[in-house]
Order: C-alpha cells, then structure tokens, then sequence
C-alpha cells in the first residue's frame, strides 16, 4: 500500500513549479480569505497531500517549533484580556478566543502547505518559477530576480562562517571584556562587512568575466522540458 | 561601465540580502540581552547601496523567504512568516530602506543626515510593525506600541549609532 | 605547563569531534600537532582557550581549569586561527595590534609598549600605519601573531601557520616562530607538511579522528608518520630510499 502511495511524491516533483506556484497562490489566497467551510476543505486536501507525500516530521521541526510560539501569542493575546492597572486582572475573552483560533487555523494551513511545496519543489525550480511570474511584471527584469535569489542562498552560508570566524578570534583576544555596545557592534560588524564585500567584488568579476548578461534568454524554465 | 556597475551592484544587493538574513542569526550580547543585527544591516544597505539597490536587497530577501528558501530565522517560514504577528516588521523593511537610501542620496553626506535618515527609516518600520501585530493579535494600540516598539528602541539607537562609523569606513569598499 | 585529562568532544550534530585525549605540554615546549582534515586538531585548540567547551575531561592550564577563569586562560594561551583575514578587525596594522590590549583595558603606555614591542618581534614596526589588508599573505599572519603577542600570552598556539603561503611567506613566518620559541614562549602548531617545522620541534603528536595515535620526539616518529595520513618530510623518503 505504501508503495503505491509513494509513487506520487516523484510525480509532483517532476511536475512543473509554475502549476506549482500558481496552485500555491490559489491555496494561500483561498486560506487568507476563506470562511469555516473553505478551511475544512482546505485543511483536509492538505492533511491528504500529506500522507500521500509522506513529509518526515523530523525535517519540519525547527518550522514547527516557530509557528508553535507564534500562535501562542497570537491566541493568548487574542482570548486574554489583561488589565495593566493594580490589581492586575485577567479577562477570558469567548469570542477573541474563536477569532484567534481561526486565525492560528489559517497560519497552520499557510505553513503546512508551504512545507509540502517545498518537500516537492528544488531550489533551482523555485527560482525559475519566480523569474517566470516576474516576467510580465514591467520594470522588474526576471533574469536579475533569480540570479540575485541565488547569489543570496550562496552567500548566506559564507556569512555565517564568517561571522563564526570573527566571532572566535575577537573573543581569544577578549572582546568580552568590552561593555560598550557600540564599539562591539561595529567591531563585529566591520571585518564581516569588509570580507563578504571583498567576495562579491570577486564574484562579480567572475561573474562579468564569464560574460554574464541580464539580456540573454532566463535560464531555467525554457531549458526544463 | 554601466554593465560592469550595474554587476557589481547587484553582488553588492544579493550580499546585503544574505546580511539582512543572517542578522536575524547573528545577536550580540549586550548584558544579558542579545541584540539581532537584522535592521543594522538594513539601515547599512540604505546608506551604502543607496535608494534603488537597497530595495533590491530587501525585496530580494523577502521574496526568498516568502517562496519558501531558508534565509528566515526559525526554519521555513514562507508565506506564514508575513501573516504572522512579525510580518509588519519584515515588510517595513522595504519603504525604511527605500526612505534611508532617498535621504541619504539627496542630503549632505554627513552623519546628522544619516542619523535622521535612519530615525525615519526606524519609525516607517516600527508604523508597519505594530499596526501589522495590532491587527493580527487584536491588542490595543497602546499595548501593541508597549510590546512591539518600545523594547526595541535602546537596541535600534545602538545600531544606528554604530552604522556612523561603519558606512564612513565602508564608503571607499563599495565602488558604485 | 597545559595539563589536558581525559578530553573528550562531541558536536551538537552527533560527530565526536575529540575522544579521550589526555596531553601533557611543558612549558617551553614547541610542539607540533599533524593529521588530516578532520582530525580533530582545530577542536582540541578551540578547547584550550574555552572557545568550546569539553564534554568529559578537563583542561588545566598551570594548574587551573580553563572553564574556572576563561579571560584568563584566553591571555595565557594565545590562539592564532588559520584564516588570517577574518581575525584582522583594525583600520591600521597597530590598531589592530592594540585591539587585544585595549580589550583588557590596560594604560595607553601599557598600550603603546604591547604594541611596539609585538610590532618589532614580528618585523611589522615598519608598517605600523598600513592599511591591513594591503599586506602580503605572510606580513597579514605575522600581523596576526603580533595581535595575539600583543596579550603577552606565554603559550602560543597557531593553527595552520603556513596554510595558503608563497615560499617568502613562510619563510617569513618561520623565522617569526623560531625566534619566539628561543625567547622561552611554549609554541604549540598545527600542520600537514613537517617539512616546515622539522628543523625547530621538539615533539610530534599525531592526531586521527579525534584521538591522539602517537605522541613522542619529532626525529623518532618521523618514519611512521604516513599511518595517520601526514606527508613524510622529503629528508626522510631519500634517505629510505
């Protein structure tokens, strides 16, 4: 049984990011704006999409930790009513508290689709299906969005090596004894800035010298098929 | 060259991008508090890319995350992570950094003018902020002001009196 | 003297970084650390300093725990990382010299004589006023080594002091560490190639997934040194030849 229901997961994988997208569009809009019954509908199309795909819960964790803390506030300051004057007072708030249920619903439906896109969806396709949607968008040139989406992902780690790196060799030279918070945040900040910026001076060169060109055709979407 | 320019510029707009993710990891004790350096780096991306790369550093940052690339902090957030009570803040982001790179580009470059550009640039992202978690939470005004403003502002004067120095310095590393 | 007892490590992602390490380093001693990648020689320096902090096992530096006074045993053990860029944080060369002393809020004088001092050991006085990173590879880790001489630490510990050098370079950086173990400071190296410190140590200890293979004189283990993956020096592959 499980076989069978494993076979969908290279099947929407290899479809394509823009139905992709655009069903993630629908999905979000439909779960922002629908009432009670859209989301019954809703969350029982996700809960099926789910199984079918199998997500490991063990990968989500760190996502599900986070939006646990969000709707915690979220439901606590909606059905809570605290008075800040003496003595403090604490109000149960009956119709704050469904509205605030509806909403943590909502931000639960938006993360978990979310996951599945991302459990069937590459980086590389995302990017695509990005410059794709920008395309007809005027003023916004598609090609420079995924290359910039790239670059971004690429330098994301780099930083925080970085950042790592600094961050040990200032406190062997005990940085901790600093209490001025102006002159550790710029001590932190300056050799971080001056050796990330030195790299992308580096890859732009690169980047020029292998004639790179925001006028040539998107790569991605057109060279899928 | 325009083209060799406008290359650079975009690294130097996909780096800050990377910088603005990243400063939702990196916390410097201050005491016992750690402050984030997320918005040190937005107000940095202001000032040195100007009005129209510090855009693209920020949109780009946020279209990343909302399609669901890991670059917010706490896991995949996507979309969620703007319907969520922060996601004032994240958006603030745009129009701040637009004003700080405007009024940076169009005063005397003198850190009076960027210390108001960025106390602007501030007070755009703590409007959207608090307006974005009163209506997500509900809470009064005062109360939404109370807990999503007023504990960030000692942090945020530190940086911005800390990205002085640093955008003098980094003035000569940036080539435009 | 560094006493290190029954060290072990493990990364928060499940990989054990040291296993049982027990070392014993004198003072004045100059020792060289060799292994592959991964073996474990950056994780054992981070812990001698109180950059991380062990699992099991204790490290004790004269006698005193590093987790009891951290600020103290980050100025008696001196820790020069690989990547000489990312610890330069000065606008000049003395600046960034005078980083560390100024951190442990020592005089202006106090300051001053660090830095000429540490400026001469290292041969920089003459470029005091440079902009950093317009150095040279092996002016950019002498500077390095000023920074960390600069706290007066009396044991030394460079990790890969000649990684990504050109021959001047190292030339460069082997004198500065020769001349600072002749001045009586405990040196303690990390390298792949003994060809560059076969001459000045005194004692090899070889590393391999996180645990110490063999310890002893240089000279002595020098034929068996390929077991844990580390080059022979040339010296000794012709004379077996």
């Amino acid at each position: 049984m499980f076989s069978e229901h494993a076979s969908i997961k290279p099947f929407a994988s290899r479809m394509d990011a823009r139905i992709k997208i655009f069903c993630m569009i629908l999905a979000s809009v439909a779960v922002i704006l629908g009432n009670r019954a859209v989301l019954v509908a809703l969350s029982g199309g996700c809960l099926i999409l789910w199984s079918l795909i199998r997500i490991q819960v063990r990968h989500v964790f760190r996502s599900m930790i986070c939006l646990g803390a969000m709707l915690g506030v979220i439901f606590l300051t909606r059905s809570l009513t605290l008075s800040f004057s003496w003595p403090l007072a604490i109000s149960w708030d009956a119709a704050g508290a469904t509205d605030g249920l509806m909403t943590c619903w909502r931000l639960i439906l938006l993360m978990f689709f979310g996951l599945l896109w991302l459990a069937v969806t590459s980086h590389a396709d995302i990017r695509a299906a990005v410059a794709w949607l920008c395309k007809p968008v005027p003023g916004i040139p598609e090609k420079r969005v995924a290359t910039m989406m790239s670059l971004t992902l690429r330098f994301l780690p780099l930083i925080m090596d970085q950042a790592a790196a600094t961050s040990e060799a200032q406190q062997s030279r005990c940085i901790q004894n600093r209490r001025n918070p102006i002159y550790r945040f710029t001590k932190f900040s300056m050799p971080l800035l001056c050796r990330t910026l030195e790299t992308a001076d580096r890859l732009a060169d690169a980047m020029e010298s292998r004639c790179y060109s925001e006028n040539y055709r998107t790569p991605g979407t057109e060279n899928r098929k | 060259m325009k083209s060799t320019s406008q290359i650079r510029m975009m690294a130097y707009a996909s780096l800050f991008a990377a910088l603005i993710a990243a400063g939702a990891f990196l916390a410097i004790p201050i005491g016992v508090v750690p402050i984030v350096l997320q918005n040190l780096f937005v107000f940095l991306a202001g000032l040195l890319l100007g009005k129209r790369w510090g855009l693209w550093s920020v949109a780009i940052y946020l279209l990343t995350g909302a399609v669901g690339l890991p670059v917010f902090a706490g896991g995949a957030g996507g979309i969620a992570r703007f319907a969520g009570p922060t996601g004032g803040y994240l958006l603030g982001y745009l129009p701040a950094v637009w004003l700080i790179g405007w009024i940076s580009e169009n005063t005397r470059k003198t850190p009076s003018f960027q210390v108001a550009a960025m106390i602007a640039g501030s007070l755009v992202v703590y409007a959207c902020g608090v307006s974005w978690l009163k209506t997500v939470t509900h809470m009064s005004w005062h109360k939404a002001i109370v807990a999503g403003c007023y504990p960030f502002i000692p942090g945020d004067a530190l940086k911005i009196a800390a990205a002085i120095p640093i955008a003098r310095a980094l003035k000569g590393i940036v080539r435009k | 003297m560094i006493e290190i007892r029954s060290l072990s490590h493990r990364f928060p992602d499940g990989t054990q970084g040291l296993e049982d390490i027990s070392l014993t380093i004198r003072s004045g001693e100059f020792v060289v650390i060799a292994g592959c990648n991964g073996s474990g020689k950056t994780t054992l320096f981070r812990h001698l300093n109180g950059l991380l902090k062990p699992d099991a096992g204790d490290i004790l530096i004269d006698g005193i725990p590093v987790a009891a006074d951290i600020l103290r045993a980050r100025q008696r053990v001196g820790l020069v990382f690989q990547d000489a860029d990312s610890q330069i944080v000065g606008e000049t060369v003395y600046a960034d010299v005078a980083f560390g002393p100024e951190n442990l809020c020592l005089s202006p004088d106090e300051i001053r004589r660090r830095v000429t001092i540490a400026l001469n050991l290292v041969g920089l006085e003459h470029l005091a006023d440079q902009r950093p990173h317009r150095l040279s590879g092996g002016e950019k880790r002498r500077l390095a080594i000023a920074g960390i001489l600069a706290m007066e630490s009396p044991i030394l510990v460079l990790d890969e002091p000649f990684s990504n050098l050109d021959y001047p370079g190292i030339l460069q950086v082997q004198s500065c560490i020769a001349a600072l173990h002749a001045q009586g400071r405990t040196i303690i190296l990390s390298t792949h190639d003994l060809d560059k410190v076969a001459g000045y140590a005194s004692r090899l200890i070889l590393m391999r997934q996180g645990r110490v293979i063999q310890d002893g004189p240089l000279e002595a283990l020098l034929q068996n040194v390929e077991a844990a993956g580390v080059k022979m020096p040339c010296r000794c592959v012709m004379k077996r030849r």
